[in-house]
């Protein structure tokens, strides 16, 4: 448990070191945000009443202390492009993004890791080939490509799923799934690949241990060896897993892009492509946050699976 | 009992899977469910930025903002202008007055009658540098608005400016007196809420429900409007769909029942689809390239006519398939009344490889150079990203190398219209004025000048520009306009100081279910005659 905890504190005070680091990479950027929002003939008394409002003015370090007071008061301030109120804007999109995300992500877990088993089960086989032409295909085909081929086939072909948007729940639980479908196969074709080679790898390598070898020498059964090897080749599958979760965000920009889901991707796209600072340090505060509680439940994951971490604390 | 003896665990799992497919058939069905219940969807690539008519900056949002606030004058599909909120309107014999009766009927969508009172107000707000309104320069020649009755309201102009009656068609709007004041419902500063929920204060078809940014803006029909019996749709949502190929989709799936800025290429492959209609027509827009004329290599004259001349615009036209009329003068599409033409000019600056290397030869860069080129990501109207690829080709035969950059709207604006200025490429459109387009980039009293520094690098070519526009404003007829707006033509075309590719039709794609759609050769879409079948 002290292991634990001890990775939670770490976690927050690399948050405070990143949101920093955040604060400072965007303010040092050439060109003040007020060119970016003020109109093109924007006097220089203009921009200077601006940045003074938003106390561009100040040092980094006393701007960054006003911004944390705020953020930590629940105050996350407005948008410079759109004037919305920030806590708005991540109330509508955080949910939307966080809930496709997920479920890809979940339907990558369930079909890759029994797909990966199966394949350093069965090495050369059938099922090792095709598990093998999937994870070239997600790994090497991009995310894009991938959307606009499932839109072209699967949704104006055979018009099973709506080419794009998200539908709320509010509109019925049907319409709502249906939008969910393509983009959550979308995300979940790499991370299928990713979970599948990663299973197998780890897998073959435990198979090949002296303590299998042993047990089958024991005559243990064949699934309870199977059994025991698959959880000792989880952990380096869940750490690659806990990683990957946060990378997905980044592949759901262009994967929000191509679907128009006005989910927190596509808000943090539109907000670097328009110098929104308030909402990039925002949604990269975000989805920063969201690495680290993965990698967090990895740890915790690792730590119930593997009894050595726990004789350790 | 040979049934019940053949089920083993293997068949169990097969039947019980089998039947779980099955039952999820019903719901993949194709969405029939839209366009029901008189919903319209229509797809736009651009997400709208606000929807303050004098403070668009493009098309896109243009539309949404249609939807709710009308203007005194309105532009036909065809381009002529017709009444609108005004009954009628009269010009005096000097060109100095303008005189517009309104109509009585007219109420905004919070109940309060439109009188003369809202016109003025709407005309002196959008002067006012206070407001700091995009559009502003386009009303600057009024001098006064002034209230005869509470539905007679005159315009006393700084000097004739025949582009007035043109311009109400469109980047204007009326909204209720007072509405951009602190302390409005929803809005205490009162700066927003025309900018970013207009609830109540247009006179339009449609009410402003919601807008959620990135994904759509929800519109529902005025049971009031002044036009009665209209509009037909219940629901009228424009959806925000970047991607060429995904809006496309969206029309094929009954997504969207209408979409604007198909793609060029595939335009006339689409619009004979089954289930499909699509019509284009010439249209007042122009694709052009506009530089900055202080900065290297664009600051060399013979530089600017190689480019030009090394521009092939027939191929450019093969690639839009139609849609696209090469020219390069800055002109109008072939029914553009009053169309002025000047074909020295166009001589002058149309392709002719061997004159491009002779100029190039003459110029600062005998051996080529590179210039950077700024392009919208997201259509502005039309797609020009392969445009400005076939253009990059072209210009690399003579050794000038083009860098293109392309930018999200709000960047690339800044890019081609901001103080640095960066020669950029995109589509311009004009409302049915032949002088519109080339007094927005070269008359010296504008906000904005595309061609940035032509006042400075040539005080005489601004100067004789200037005049000829005024006189173009001046004129009585089209034909007389003619003559000035040639002369324009051929003032840009002296030192090259702005390079035309050629006019764009505006092209939409539609559901055939869908009727009361044609297609406005000012492209800004009009959706109160829309119904489906």
């Amino acid at each position: 448990m002290w292991l634990i905890l001890r990775r939670a504190s770490f976690s927050v005070f690399a948050l405070f070191i990143i949101s920093f680091l955040l604060f400072l990479l965007t303010n040092v950027v050439p060109g003040s945000p007020a060119s970016a929002v003020l109109d093109v003939d924007a006097s220089l008394e203009e921009i200077l009443s601006w940045e003074r409002e938003h106390n561009l003015h100040l040092p980094v370090t006393e701007q960054y202390w006003i911004w944390l007071c705020q953020t930590l008061s629940g105050d996350l301030g407005e948008s410079f492009i759109t004037d919305r109120d920030l806590a708005t804007e991540i109330k509508d999109t955080l949910p939307i993004t966080l809930e496709w995300v997920s479920l890809g992500f979940g339907l990558a877990i369930i079909v890759g890791i029994p797909l990966g088993v199966a394949s350093a089960l069965n090495p050369n086989s059938w099922i090792d080939h095709i598990a093998r032409v999937v994870a070239m295909t997600g790994i090497s085909v991009p995310d894009y490509w991938i959307a606009l081929m499932l839109i072209s086939f699967v949704s104006v072909g055979l018009g099973w799923f709506p080419p794009g948007g998200h539908t709320p729940l509010s509109a019925g639980i049907i319409p709502h799934i249906k939008s969910l479908v393509l983009p959550v196969i979308t995300l979940s074709l790499h991370y299928t690949a990713v979970f599948s080679r990663y299973t197998r790898s780890s897998m073959l390598d435990v198979l090949s241990q002296d303590y299998i070898r042993t047990a089958r020498a024991m005559g243990l059964g064949r699934i309870r060896i199977w059994i025991y090897a698959l959880k000792n080749s989880l952990p380096p599958v869940i750490n690659v897993g806990a990683m990957s979760f946060g990378f997905s965000f980044g592949h759901a920009l262009f994967i929000e892009h191509v679907f128009g889901i006005a989910g927190l991707s596509l808000s943090l796209l539109n907000a670097i492509n328009e110098l929104d600072y308030p909402m990039i340090q925002l949604n990269v505060l975000i989805v920063t946050i969201i690495f680290i509680l993965a990698n967090l439940s990895a740890d915790c994951l690792n730590f119930l699976i593997n009894p050595r971490l726990r004789r350790q604390t | 009992m040979s049934l019940i003896n053949s089920i083993n665990r293997r068949n169990f799992l097969i039947t019980s899977g089998s039947l779980a497919g099955l039952s999820v058939l019903p719901w993949m069905s194709p969405n029939a469910a839209f366009g029901a219940d008189q919903t319209l969807t229509l797809a736009l690539p651009n997400n709208p930025a606000n929807f303050d008519p004098a403070h668009q900056a493009n098309h896109d949002t243009m539309a949404c903002s249609q939807v709710v606030f009308e203007n005194l004058l309105e532009v036909d599909t065809d381009g002529n202008i017709q009444p609108m909120l005004a009954k009628s309107w009269s010009v005096s014999e000097d060109g100095l007055t303008y005189i517009f009766d309104l109509r009585d009927d007219v109420y905004f969508h919070n109940g309060q009658k439109m009188t003369a009172e809202d016109v003025k107000y709407s005309y002196d707000t959008v002067r006012d540098k206070k407001y700091k309104l995009r559009r502003r320069s386009l009303w600057t020649p009024i001098k006064e608005v002034v209230i005869e009755s509470p539905t007679k309201i005159r315009f006393d102009m700084e000097f004739p400016y025949n582009d007035l009656p043109k311009l109400m068609t469109k980047y204007m709007g009326v909204w209720p007196k007072g509405s951009r004041e602190p302390g409005q419902p929803g809005d205490a500063a009162g700066e927003n809420a025309i900018k970013k929920g207009p609830v109540g204060l247009g006179t339009g078809p449609g009410i402003f429900v919601k807008f959620v940014s990135n994904d759509y803006v929800e519109f529902k029909r005025n049971p009031n409007y002044w036009r009665k019996d209209l509009p037909k749709w219940n629901k009228l949502i424009f959806k925000v769909v970047p991607e060429d190929a995904v809006r496309v989709a969206y029309l094929l799936t009954n997504q969207a029942q209408v979409i604007t800025a198909p793609p060029p290429r595939e335009f006339v492959r689409l619009k004979d689809f089954k289930g499909i209609s699509g019509a284009s027509k010439p249209s007042y827009g122009f694709m052009m390239l506009t530089m900055n004329l202080a900065a290297a290599p664009m600051d060399d004259v013979n530089f600017r006519f190689a480019v030009s001349r090394a521009i092939n615009r027939e191929e450019i036209a093969q690639l839009f398939g139609g849609v696209f009329t090469p020219h390069a003068v800055f002109t109008f599409a072939g029914n553009a009344p009053g169309r002025p033409f000047n074909l020295k000019a166009e001589r002058a600056l149309d392709f002719n490889l061997d004159s491009a290397k002779e100029y190039l030869a003459k110029s600062k860069y005998p051996n080529g150079t590179d210039f950077e080129l700024v392009i919208p990501a997201v259509p502005y109207i039309v797609n020009v990203s392969e445009a400005a690829l076939l253009l990059q080709g072209q210009l690399a035969k003579i050794g000038i190398k083009v860098r293109i950059q392309t930018l999200q709207m709000r960047s690339y604006f800044k890019k081609a219209f901001g103080k640095d200025k960066t020669n950029n490429m995109h589509v311009f459109m004009n409302p049915p004025s032949t002088t519109y387009g080339l007094a927005g980039q070269f008359f010296s009293g504008r906000k904005i000048q595309l061609a940035k520094n032509f006042e400075k690098l040539y005080p005489e070519t601004s100067k004789e520009f200037d005049e000829a526009t005024r006189k173009a404003w001046a004129s009585k007829t089209s034909a007389e306009a003619e003559v000035h707006v040639e002369k324009m033509q051929g003032l840009i075309a002296r030192e090259c100081t702005g390079i035309a590719i050629g006019n764009v039709s505006a092209a939409n794609l539609w559901r055939s279910d869908v009727k009361g759609f044609d297609v406005n050769t000012c492209v800004t879409m009009r959706t109160r005659n829309l119904s489906l079948e």
